[in-house]
C-alpha cells in the first residue's frame, strides 16, 4: 500500500477509471483525504457529462446552403460543340489511316508483333494514367471556381 | 462496434462522392451530422457575436477542401478539426490567451474543502459548474467538453487539435484541476 498521499493525477485516474488503478485502491479505501478528494472528481465528472449541449438558435444548415453554388447543368451547345470536336478528330484519323492504309501495311511488316503489342499496351496505359489526372485536377478545379463564383 | 464504425464510413464516402459529383443539397446530411459537434467547439471557443460567422466559415471551409480529404479518420473528426484549426487561428488574431500563457489560477490548498464539493446538491453543481467552465481558457473548455461530453478519446482529441497525446492529458489534467479548485474556492467565500 502507498504510504504517502496520492497526487491530483492518480486521483483524477482513479475517478475516471476505478478497474485501472488497481494499486491506488488500497490506499483509497483506507485514507479518508484521498477517497474525499476522488469523490469530489467523481461528482465534478458526473456533473460535466451532465452539462446541456450547446445549440444555435438559427438553422446552420440552411444558412450555409444559401451560400454554396447551385449545380446547373451545361449548358447543351457546350455538349455539342465538344462531340464535334471528337467526331472530327476520330474522322480525320480514320481518313489519314484509310488514304495511306498501304504505307501503314508497310510500315508494320518490318515490326514484330509482340513490339507492336508492348506498344500499344504501354501507349494505352499512358493513356488512361494521363486522362484520369486530367479529369482528377478538371473536377478539383471547377468545383474550386464554383465557390468562388459566388 | 466495427460493423458500426465500417458503416459509418460508408455512408461518409457515399455523401462526400454526392457532393463531389455536384449533388450539392447532399452537403446538408454532412452538416446536419456533424453539427452538434462543430457547435460545441465554436461555443466554447469563440464570443457569442461572432459564432453565427465562424459557423459558416467552418462549413464554407470544409465544402471547399471536400475534394482533399481521404478518409484516413473518421469525416466528422476531419469537420471538427477543420473547426478547431478555424477557431484557433481566430483566437490567435484576437490575441486571445492560450493555456501555455495561462497562469495557474487559485492555486490553493484544497484538501479541507472537498468535503465542501460533496455537499452541494447535484442541480446546483451543474449551474456552478457551467459558470466555472466558462471562466477556463478557449482551449481548455474545448477539450473538457471534448473528452467528458462528446465523450471522445484522447486519440481522437489529438487529430482534432493537432496536439501531442501528453499535452491533451496535461491539459485536461489542468483544466479538471482548476475546475475542482473553482469550485472549492466558490464555495469557501460562500461559507465565509
Amino acid at each position: 500500500m502507498k504510504a504517502t498521499h496520492l497526487t491530483d493525477e492518480e486521483i483524477q485516474q482513479y475517478a475516471l477509471d476505478r478497474t485501472a488503478c488497481i494499486k491506488v485502491i488500497e490506499h483509497i479505501d483506507s485514507c479518508e483525504q484521498c477517497k474525499e478528494k476522488a469523490e469530489a472528481y467523481r461528482l465534478l465528472f458526473a456533473g460535466l457529462q451532465q452539462q446541456p449541449q450547446a445549440s444555435f438558435n438559427f438553422n446552420l444548415a440552411e444558412l450555409v446552403m444559401e451560400q454554396l453554388p447551385v449545380p446547373t447543368p451545361k449548358p447543351l451547345q457546350e455538349n455539342v460543340l465538344i462531340y464535334i470536336f471528337i467526331a472530327t478528330g476520330i474522322a480525320i484519323t480514320a481518313f489519314t489511316l484509310f488514304y495511306f492504309r498501304k504505307y501503314v501495311a508497310i510500315l508494320f511488316e518490318s515490326i514484330t508483333p509482340i513490339f507492336i503489342y508492348l506498344s500499344v499496351t504501354a501507349c494505352l496505359t499512358l493513356s488512361v494514367v494521363l486522362i484520369t489526372d486530367m479529369y482528377k485536377n478538371y473536377k478539383k478545379k471547377i468545383h474550386t471556381l464554383d465557390l468562388y463564383k459566388r | 462496434m466495427t460493423q458500426t464504425n465500417t458503416a459509418n464510413n460508408e455512408a461518409d464516402k457515399n455523401l462526400v462522392k454526392r457532393v463531389l459529383n455536384g449533388d450539392t443539397p447532399a452537403f446538408t446530411t454532412i452538416i446536419k451530422n456533424t453539427e452538434v459537434l462543430v457547435t460545441q467547439i465554436v461555443f466554447k471557443m469563440i464570443q457569442p457575436n461572432d459564432r453565427k460567422d465562424l459557423a459558416q466559415d467552418i462549413y464554407l471551409k470544409v465544402y471547399k477542401n471536400l475534394a482533399g480529404f481521404k478518409f484516413h479518420s473518421k469525416l466528422s473528426t476531419w469537420i471538427a478539426q477543420v473547426a478547431y484549426n478555424t477557431c484557433f487561428d481566430y483566437l490567435r488574431k484576437k490575441k486571445v490567451l492560450l493555456p501555455a500563457n495561462f497562469e495557474e489560477e487559485h492555486e490553493l490548498n484544497t484538501a479541507s474543502s472537498d468535503e465542501v464539493i460533496l455537499s452541494i446538491q447535484q442541480k446546483e453543481l451543474s449551474a456552478i459548474l457551467k459558470l466555472a467552465i466558462e471562466k477556463l481558457s478557449p482551449i481548455y473548455q474545448t477539450l473538457i467538453t471534448l473528452y467528458h461530453q462528446q465523450e471522445m478519446s484522447y486519440a481522437e482529441i489529438t487529430e482534432i487539435t493537432s496536439l501531442p497525446e501528453g499535452t491533451v492529458k496535461s491539459y485536461l489534467f489542468r483544466a479538471r484541476k482548476e475546475l475542482k479548485n473553482k469550485l472549492s474556492l466558490k464555495y469557501q467565500k460562500e461559507d465565509i
